[in-house]
Parts: C-alpha cells; structure tokens; sequence
C-alpha cells in the first residue's frame, strides 16, 4: 500500500511540471475584462458592437476605454475587437448589455443567444433599450467608476428601491420563451453626461414595440408582482394639490371565473402606504378617506388605460395569459392570442393609507 | 506477507538464543577487559582483613556521594557478599551469578561490589546519579487555566506526575527496553479493565518487534510504529503534559513514555484530538466549543485559502464579484510573476522565516520574526513582487497553521498545502477538488493503532461527536468513547451524576 | 459473509444506496423528463421513487433469502458457465455505470470549464483517484460514498436562491398530462436512479444485513426528495420553451445567483460534484472488480488496474454529446431489463429451486 501511495504522490507532483492538461490560462490581469457592451445595426445590416472596459491606473482610479467593430456575427464582431487589444478580450465579468432603440425594434434575440450559450456569462445580467447611440453612451465617463458597474448599479438601485420591475437576462429570456407573457426591458438615456432611466420597453416577444413612460412604472409594476414592497408614487389630484406616498406593500390577485372564454377578467390590487408628502392642509381621518377614494380611482383608470393599450398593441407584459394557461388545462396559446385582444379586464384597487408620517 | 513477518520473528529468536549462549561463555575477566577500554570506568580492590572485596562502577554515571557515604563505610563490616542487602542503607541491591546482568546494570549507573576470592556471586548496588531538569511549565501546549506541570527526560518522574493523578492499582505500567545500542526504557500505560486488550497487544507487540539501534525520543517511537509511515499525518498524540496523558489513559487509551524523552505518546487518536487543546476540558463547554471550531476552520482557511487565490486568479476570473475585482487587478497589474510563483515565493517566505525563528535562539528569533515579516512584507508589495491582497491571505494562513494545538499536525498541514497549491494552478478550483478528495481518501485509509482515523465522521459514531469537534458538558460525557472499543464503557452514573444537584430550596 | 472486520453498519447502506442514485443525472435530468410530463413531471419523480422501492423490496427478498452476494447465487442456481455468463453482464452493466458517469463529468468540465481540457490526463488523475480509493477495500469505499453525501451538502441550499425568481404558478394545472406520458417520464426519470443495484455485490459486507434494508429504503426516499426539490424549482425557475433547451437546467439555475463574496456559484457547484460522482464511479469499479474477483479468483488488486484501464480508453474514445446520449439509453434500458426483469425472475427462481434441493437433501 505504501509504494503504491508513494507512486501516486509522485504522480500528482509531476503532473504539473508536465503542464500537458491544455488548460487555457486565464489571469486576471492579463485578460481585457469587459463589462458592458453596446449593439446596433448599422446601415448595412452589419452588426456594430461597441465593449467597454476599466483600466484600472495605479491611482486607484478608472478609465474607460472602448473598442468598436462591425461583422456579422457578435461573436465575430468579438474576435475582430481583439484586433485592437492588449490583452485578449473576455466577456465573463459582461454586467450589462445595451440595444439601440431601431435595433431592438427589428428582435434582439439573435444578440441573446450568444449570451445563453456562453457558459461564461451570468444570468444576472442587465439588458437594455438606448435611446440614443450606445457607442456614445458607453464611451462617456461617469465618475471614477467602471461604466458596466455603473450602468448595472444605477438598475439594480431602482429595482431594489421599487421604481421599476425586476428585469435581467434571465427574466427576459423567461418571458420571451413563455407564451403567456411578454418581456420588457428598462429604457436609458443619456443626457449630458448623465444616464437616465426613461422608460419601460414593451416587447412582442423579442420586437420592441413601445415603452411606457416614467408615470406609468408605478401603475405598472403594482400590476406585474403578485407581492410588491417599497417604491413611491405622486398624484397629483388637481390643479394646487398633490400627494407622495411611499413605503408601498402591495398585493395582487387574478379573479378569473371562466379562464379562455370572453369573460371579464378581474385583477384586484391592494395597496397599503404612508404619506411622505402633502400640500394641502391637515391630513385628517375624513380627509384620508377621501384621499384613498381619489387614489383608487385614479390608479384605476391609469391602469384601464394602460391595458388597453397593451391590448391593442397585441403584447402581454403583465402575463395575464399565463395566469390564464395555469387554470387550464391543454391550455393552447393561440386561440389565446385570438381571444387576448377582445377581452374585458378589469382592475379593482383597493388603497389603505396607513401613516401620514410623524405628523398629521 | 504474514509468512515472511513470521519468518523474520523466527530468525530474531534463534539470533537473540545464540547471543544469550555466547553471553555465557564470557567470564568476569573479559567483561572487565571490555570494560576497561573506557576511561571513565573505575576497578578499584579494597583489601580488608578478612577478605579483599572489589568495586567497579562508572565513574561517570553514579553518584559519588552515595559511594562514599552509603558504600564504602559500610564495606568493612560485609562478611559476604550475600548480606550486602542487609547491611547498606539502599533499598535496590541484586544479587547475580549472571555476567551479563552485571554487565547492563553497570551501564545503568549500578556499583559492583564482589569478592576477589569468590566470583560466584556480585552485588550490584544502584548508586546512579539522578541529574535531571526540574519539572516545569509547559511549553509547546501552555494553557492558561489548568495544571502547569509538564514531562522532563526522567522517565520515573513522568511516571509519577500521571501516576499520582491516576492513584489505583489497576493503572498499570508496562516497561520494555528498546533499542540495540541505547537500551531506552519505554513504558506503556494504561488501566487495566478499561483500556481494550486489543489496543494493548498490538501497541506491546509492534513496540517489542521494534529493531531498532537507538531511540532518542518519544517521536522516533511515533514514526516507528504508527500505522501509516508514509502519511504526513501523525497518528499518535504527542504530548508534554501529564494530565493529558492521565485523561487519555483514564478514557481508555494507551500511553507510551520513553525515557529520555519530555513528551509522551496516546493512542489509539483520532484526527479531531489534534485539533483539541487540553485546555478545552478546563475551560466552559460553549466556549470550548467555540475555540474548537475557530481551529478547525483556520485548518480549513489554512490549507484551502491560497490555493483557492491561485485557481480564482488563474483560471476562474468570473467568480470576482464585481465590486472586487477593482481591487484584485489594481494590486496584481505591476506584478509580472503569475499568480501561482508569486504564491510560492510568499509561502516559502513565511516558511523561511519560521524556520530561521525556530532554529535561532528565542530572543534572535523574535527579532528575525518581526524584521522578517514587516521588512520583506512591505518591501516585496512595494518592490511589485507579490501583490498586497496575497500578503494578508498568506499570512493569516501561516497564522491559522499555528492554531493547532499538537506541533507535529501543524507541520503537517503546512506541508499538504503546497500539493494543493500546485494543483490549483494545474488545473484550477477542479485541481483543488480532486486533492482534497485524494486528502479525504489518505484520511479514511489511515488508522491508529488499527481504529479509524477520521472517527467518529467516519464511521459515523453519533455518540462520539460529543467530544470532537465541539466538547459537551461533561454531565453528557457518561460514556467513554467507542473509538477505544474499552472493556468498560461507562466514565460514570450519569443518571446518578444528574441527581446529586443542589438540595432543592 | 465476510470478516468483521471489513464489515459496515447497516446504517451506512442509506449513504451507498443514496450516493449512487445522486451523480451527474441530477445537474441535467430536468430536460428529459419534462420533454414528455411538462410541470407535471413531479408525478413521475414521485412515481419513479415508489418503483424503485419496490425493486430494493425485491432485491433484498433475494439476498435475505441467500444471504450470499450475486455471483455466488449465479453459480448455485445456473452453475458455473451458464451462471457465470449472467454474471459477466451484470459485470459489465455495473462497468458501464462506471463510463457513463465519469465521461458525461468530463464533458460537463469540457463545456462549462476548461473547453481544452485534454480528456486523457483528466480521466488519468481520476481513475487515480478511484484506485487509490478502491484498493483500500469496501470499508473505503463505503466510506467516500459517506462523505460524498454529507460534505456536498451544503451545494443544496444554494437552490433556494433562485427561488426568488421563482414562479410556482408554473407547477399549475396540475395533471396537465396523460398517464401515458407520465409513465414515459416515469421510466426515464428511473435511469439515474439505477446505481443502487450495486447492493447485489456489497450485501455481504453489511453487518447486519436484514436491518439494512430499512436504510436502503430511506436512501431512495431521500434521493427522491433532492431530485423532488430540484424539479419544482427548475419548473418554478424556467418557463416551459427555456427548460427544454437547458442541457444541464441545474446548472443554468445556478447562473442566476450572485453572493458578496462569489458571483457565479456554478463553477464551485462544478468542482464539488467531483465528490458527489466520485463514489458512483469507485462503487461501480469496486462492484465490477470484486466480481471479476470471484468469478476468476484472480487477486483483486490485480483485477483492478485491468479494469480502470479499461475506463480510461472508453472515456477517451466517446467523443461527443450524441454518443454519451446513446449510450446512456442504451444502459438505461439494460438496466431496466436488470432491475425490473432479470431481478424478480432470479428472486423467484431462486425460492423454487432452494426449496427443491432443499427437500432433495431432506430425502437423501
């Protein structure tokens, strides 16, 4: 036994110094790190792929540089970028990936299936609508900081504050393969120096197809969770009297009594909060009361609005169809996309003003 | 394999029966002849009235003093050598016709008296001068709480310091003697009725086979007849205090003390008792337990943490969360080693200077200690040899070897990490999986004493958890562990333990 | 029986009947049976678990009955050439566990790892790996399939973080599909579950065997739970279009979670499936040599290096993903044939013709 432990022993020592295992090396500091990356079409139907990534100067500060390509295929686009490079460019520490407005209108899911099929690439990445130019979005400086860092920061910060509805690559590509919903994507603008989150993409399956505008998130995203935390909202009631609440609970349900058939589907939605701010006198009991009455309506009717848009524009962000295919059994997703656009939705909200605050 | 083993016992029988024969030819006269060849051996003829009595000893292994105070005024009254017993004032006196027991005895520090006329008969009296160091703290497992006493090279005095703990008549000690040219007394303690018959035969039976020409201290003992050889895991505790050994051999286990030597050995172990300090039984059970698995994760952080930095850096670089890997580039982008020499170079460093701190005397050493670690430290971050992230996992690592309380398991896991940091830049976190696996296999492969080494994980013993990798209260401690497979298995009453509480108010 | 001495508890029968059940299967089975059952395929898991218990039952109806490891029941009931054919292809079918295992590994290491990786060192360093586990004998290997269960525990909890993702909803409408598909997934859902027949060769070295068959049981129950837990949330996780084209949907799920100190948690899940395959492949190995053993006396540590080379130039010729699938229907389906078939049929052989040379040597 022990000869034969020595044996392997040796073995094992001498196998490294062998180095015949053909493993690719990959040290950190000499690999290009890229950590967002910009697509859109240009004029040619040639795909422009733009990547950047931090140099990191001994100063602990970081500059962004970018590299840009065209070819035809992203991966292609990719080998062609390490033309330009130092180092070979990698594309596992890839935070967030950009889609110009046009080009996520023709269908993004040709870009999407590089990023599923790499093992290297994390699910938990941002995908996003630009509108504008990424190459010009990616290739400004914003702070000292890495600008994939700080694009997926500046998401991650307003999903986990509850502005906008959890999104990345893993979510989109769920709701792109489900047939009772379609996917949306966040909307980015860059404005002087500045990136601003715009809008809402709704998306027929992987084609743009509109967005909702910032008023709309809130409304929106008490409809999509079916339990939702955080967040705040303004109303502005009339002309000289507005209201912001905040620290929202929120809770939805489908009421769906004969699902696959024209009958009225209901979504009722609670929503407890507090005010954070008033401008119009004391907030008494009656008061509140009424406030509640005025904030039903209205989210109410924003969200009519918004469903029937959705409605016509023949897409399903709020996944109405797979509540309905998960009360069906051999559900059949095309008579569905026949029936969609026809049906009765309802909304009923129902609003509990808990706190005003530390005064009243 | 058994055969050839028999066949070699066989051999050392009729080896040792032909010595014996060969022993009794020689008369006096040539003993005293071999004997002579040494300067420091006395033959001095003392012609009284009667009779002329002769006295050898060596000059340098007895005490003079007892020769002169307790002999020599007392030789003129001796009318033969058989009533030398009853006439001096010292209890241990043989009386021999052998040659050869002269012969040993004499090298023990014994004084041989006999008459010239009549060499029939010799008297052997102890006179051995008894110099050895004082009994003192412990130094390689000091506690804080607890006993202070610890093991001195004498091994009469070691046995004392457990026998007085252990003060019954079934603790039994066994002597042999080893070693062709050393003749070391070795001891093997244990409590007859509690330690298994098993475990005491095969430790007697490896430590008579022994042939061996000299054994200087306990850990040749260790290296000699442990299971394994080869393992770089020690299968005996190697210990200096006396009240571990008490506790070991009160729980069932074997000890074996080696003249000559301040440490004593336990068996049959687990791998967990390495990483106890006795200090743990002193000390509360939560908080024992605490410390215990401070010390098996700093084991853990020690032998996996630089690996790990190489294969991340090497191979696995999308594991960086994103918020570290600003750190991680900025402090390796000036260095042109990679990853795995700029490991090596540390960890040989830290090893350089231990050694040097271990080999030095204790004041220079320190200094070394100190010097060495800030002066390379900084100056090797700053010169862009290795990078400041690698410094404070290779130091904390070095550190977390240091935690384990038995000496030798700490060299030991110092020695299994550079296997597995090869490895991990062969072929990454894989690398580092498969040498851990091939560690976990040598683990369950190995044994002590012919018991499991990895109990009571493996085999599963669920009663055994309760004292190994954390302690329980000692009212939970009732039944000795199984590991020892003891004749008696229970410590105590336990349910007769429980209700000697408080008188009820 | 064998000596004390290398014998196991009957305790221990839970983690080998668990460990084997437990291996690469469970980083990709999700496609294949929800191809057929949808977010119904629990069903099957469930249904597949109470099978396979049933097959344990009749298997230890068997062994209590001869008290004697396959082989030897081979040899007494069909004699030495008839009985040693039937042994030499569950020899071989236990040989083929062994292949199928580590090259399906390795291609997971090839596609998620290291794309160059050269197969020969790879399959070198971990067949090294078995023989210095095997040759330390059953206690050894009993011993891996122990740890292989407890210390790769903790991947487990890694599960619950894509559980914020999670949309249980898809596990609605239940009973969505026919019994027919439900039984094909049924049957497919079984094939990782086959390892267990390995118990016909290491029966011997259980202390108390009869108590053991308790443990064999809770062994299943508890694989069936992993492989229960792992479903719901690969159907809660993926919609049903994404599962299909998931290989391994275990671990595109993994992909999703990011903790403080390590993003990407796939590449440890990966590293430490080595000690989840690693007592699939050394029971396997030690099952094949341990009968070779017997069957033509020759030494066993002389029959296990023949053997282990064998592996390595399987796993080195199997190039591809279309190969290692076909050969895992193919052993799929022997194995089936085993356990199902071949397995009762000896059972009830077995207590006729006992009974009757019983009653022989009653008379004579």
């Amino acid at each position: 036994m022990d000869s034969r432990m020595m044996l392997f022993v040796s073995v094992l020592v001498t196998l490294p110094l062998t180095g015949c295992m053909h493993i690719e090396q990959e040290v950190i500091d000499e690999i290009q790190l890229t950590t967002a990356g910009g697509y859109e079409y240009s004029e040619d139907g040639m795909i422009e792929v733009t990547t950047v990534y931090p140099n990191y100067q001994p100063d602990k500060s970081v500059i962004n540089e970018t590299l840009t390509d065209t070819a035809k295929l992203s991966k292609e686009a990719r080998d062609r970028l390490n033309l330009q490079s130092d180092k070979p460019v990698v594309s596992g520490k890839v935070e967030v990936t950009l889609y110009e407005w046009k080009t996520a209108e023709k269908g993004i899911f040709d870009f999407l299936d590089t990023l599923e099929r790499d093992p290297s690439i994390g699910s938990s990445i941002y995908l996003g609508v630009v509108d504008g130019s990424p190459k010009e979005l990616l290739s400004k400086q914003y702070g000292n900081q890495d600008n994939g860092i700080y694009l997926s920061n500046l998401i991650e910060q307003n999903i986990e504050t509850g502005q906008i509805p959890k999104t990345n690559l893993h979510q989109f590509l769920y709701k792109f393969y489900a047939d009772g919903i379609d996917p949306t994507l966040p909307v980015l603008k860059q404005e002087d120096g500045k990136v601003k989150l715009t809008g809402i993409g709704l998306f027929a399956e992987d084609k743009l197809v509109g967005q909702l505008e910032e008023e709309q998130f809130f409304t929106f995203k008490l409809l999509l969770e079916r339990k939702g935390q955080k967040g705040s909202y303004s109303i502005k009631l009339n002309e000289d009297n507005d209201i912001s609440i905040y620290n929202i609970s929120s809770g939805r349900n489908f009421d769906i009594q004969k699902p696959m058939t024209n009958s009225e589907i209901i979504i009722n939605v609670n929503l407890k909060a507090t005010v954070s701010e008033y401008q119009d006198g004391i907030l008494n009991k009656q008061k509140t009361t009424r406030l509640e009455k005025e904030i039903k309506e209205l989210l109410e009717q924003d969200s009519q609005e918004m469903i029937q848009q959705f409605q016509e524009k023949g897409i399903d962000p709020l996944g109405i169809g797979d509540q309905v295919r998960s009360r069906t059994r051999n559900w059949d997703p095309k008579k569905w996309k026949e029936l969609y656009p026809d049906l009765q939705i309802t909304v009923k909200v129902n609003v509990d003003l808990l706190e005003s605050g530390v005064i009243e | 394999m058994r055969l050839r083993r028999q066949r070699r016992r066989l051999n050392k029988r009729i080896e040792k029966e032909k010595e014996k024969e060969k022993e009794k030819d020689e008369s006096i006269e040539s003993l005293f002849q071999q004997l002579n060849g040494s300067n420091d051996f006395t033959l001095s003829t003392l012609p009284y009235e009667e009779h002329t009595l002769s006295i050898g000893y060596y000059s340098t292994l007895i005490d003079s003093e007892i020769l002169h105070r307790d002999i020599f005024p007392f030789l003129k009254d001796l009318d033969a050598i058989s009533s030398l017993p009853t006439l001096l004032p010292i209890e241990e006196i043989i009386l021999t016709t052998d040659i050869s027991v002269v012969r040993d005895n004499l090298l023990k520090g014994y004084t041989l008296i006999f008459d010239v006329n009549n060499l029939n008969l010799f008297g052997l009296v102890k006179s051995d001068v008894d110099k050895t160091r004082q009994v003192s703290l412990p130094e390689v497992e000091f506690s804080v709480v607890g006993p202070k006493e610890s093991f001195v090279e004498s091994l009469d005095t070691n046995i004392n310091l457990v026998r007085k703990r252990l003060p019954i008549p079934e603790f039994v000690s066994k002597e042999l003697i080893i070693g062709k040219l050393s003749k070391t007394r070795v001891s093997v303690l244990y409590i007859q009725g509690v330690a298994n018959e098993e475990n005491i035969h095969t430790v007697i039976q490896r430590l008579t086979d022994l042939d061996f020409d000299q054994i200087t201290d306990s850990s040749m003992i260790t290296q000699l007849i442990q299971d394994n050889q080869n393992s770089p895991f020690p299968q005996l505790i190697d210990t200096e205090r006396p009240d571990r050994i008490a506790t070991a051999v009160a729980e069932g286990k074997i000890a074996i003390l080696v003249d000559g030597a301040p440490h004593g050995l336990i068996g049959p172990t687990t791998i967990f008792e390495f990483f106890s300090a006795f200090e743990d039984y002193y000390l509360n059970w939560l908080v024992a337990s605490f410390f215990r698995l401070v010390r098996f994760f700093a084991v853990l952080f020690s032998i996996l943490a630089t690996p790990i930095y190489v294969a991340v850096l090497t191979y696995h670089y999308e594991l960086i969360p994103k918020d570290m890997v600003a750190t991680l580039v900025t402090s390796r982008s000036a260095i042109p080693l990679p990853p795995i020499l700029e490991a090596l170079v540390l960890e040989l460093a830290i090893e350089l200077l231990r050694e040097a701190g271990a080999r030095l005397p204790t004041k220079v050493g320190q200094t070394i200690g100190i010097v060495g670690g800030i002066v390379i430290g900084t100056a090797s971050v700053e010169a862009g040899l290795t990078s400041n992230v690698l410094l404070i996992i290779v130091a904390l690592a070095a550190l977390a070897s240091f935690t384990t309380p038995v000496y030798q398991m700490g060299n030991t896991i110092r020695l299994i990490r550079f296997p597995f940091l090869l490895m991990a830049h062969y072929m990454g976190f894989i690398g580092v999986a498969i040498s851990f696996c091939y560690l976990l296999i040598h683990l369950l492969k190995l044994t002590s004493l012919g018991r499991p080494f990895l109990e009571p994980f493996y085999p599963p013993r669920v009663q055994d958890f309760k004292d190994a990798l954390i302690r329980l209260p000692y009212s939970l401690q009732s039944k000795r562990p199984i590991q020892e497979q003891t004749e008696d298995t229970m410590r105590f009453n336990g349910d007769k333990a429980k209700k000697k509480a408080d008188p009820k108010k | 029986m064998e000596e004390k001495q290398k014998q196991i508890s009957p305790f221990l029968v839970f983690f080998l009947v668990h460990s084997v059940q437990v291996g690469v299967g469970v980083l990709g089975f999700q496609r294949i049976i929800m191809k057929s059952a949808g977010n119904d395929a629990w069903i099957a898991v469930i249904a597949a678990g109470i099978s396979i218990n049933v097959a344990i039952m009749i298997m230890y109806l068997l062994l209590n009955k001869q008290q004697k490891d396959l082989i030897d029941i081979h040899k007494d009931l069909f004699g030495k050439w008839i009985g040693g054919f039937f042994s030499l292809i569950w020899i071989i079918y236990w040989l083929v566990i062994g292949i199928v295992v580590l090259r399906s590994y390795i291609e997971i290491v090839q596609v998620w790892v290291f794309p160059l990786i050269n197969i020969m060192m790879f399959s070198i360093i971990i067949l090294g790996l078995v023989y210095y586990n095997v040759t330390g004998g059953f206690r050894v290997v009993a011993g891996i399939s122990f740890l292989g269960v407890v210390i790769p525990f903790y991947i487990f909890l890694s599960f619950l973080f894509p559980i914020e993702y999670a949309n249980f909803r898809n596990l609605l409408p239940v009973w969505n599909h026919s019994v027919k598909e439900l039984s094909i997934a049924t049957k497919d859902m079984m094939l990782g579950l086959l390892g267990f027949s390995t118990l016909l060769m290491y029966y011997p070295y259980i202390k108390h065997p009869k108590k053991s068959q308790k443990w064999a049981h809770f062994g299943n129950l508890l694989t069936i739970g992993i492989y229960l837990f792992i479903l719901i949330i690969t159907i809660a996780f993926f919609s049903d279009k994404q599962v299909s084209k998931q290989i391994w949907a275990t671990l595109s799920m993994w992909k999703i979670v990011e903790l403080p100190f390590i993003e990407r948690i796939e590449y440890i899940g990966i590293t430490s499936w080595i000690l989840i395959i690693l007592p699939n492949i050394c029971l396997s190995v030690w099952a094949a040599s341990k009968g070779i053993q017997k069957m033509f006396h020759f030494h066993l540590n002389k029959v296990i290096p023949v053997i282990l080379i064998l592996l390595l130039f399987a796993t080195v010729t199997i190039q591809g993903r279309e190969t290692i699938d076909k050969l895992n229907q193919y052993l799929a389906i022997v194995g089936l044939g085993l356990v199902f078939i071949y397995v009762p049929i000896l059972t009830v052989l077995s207590f006729f013709f006992t009974k009757k040379r019983k009653g022989n040597t009653g008379n004579g």
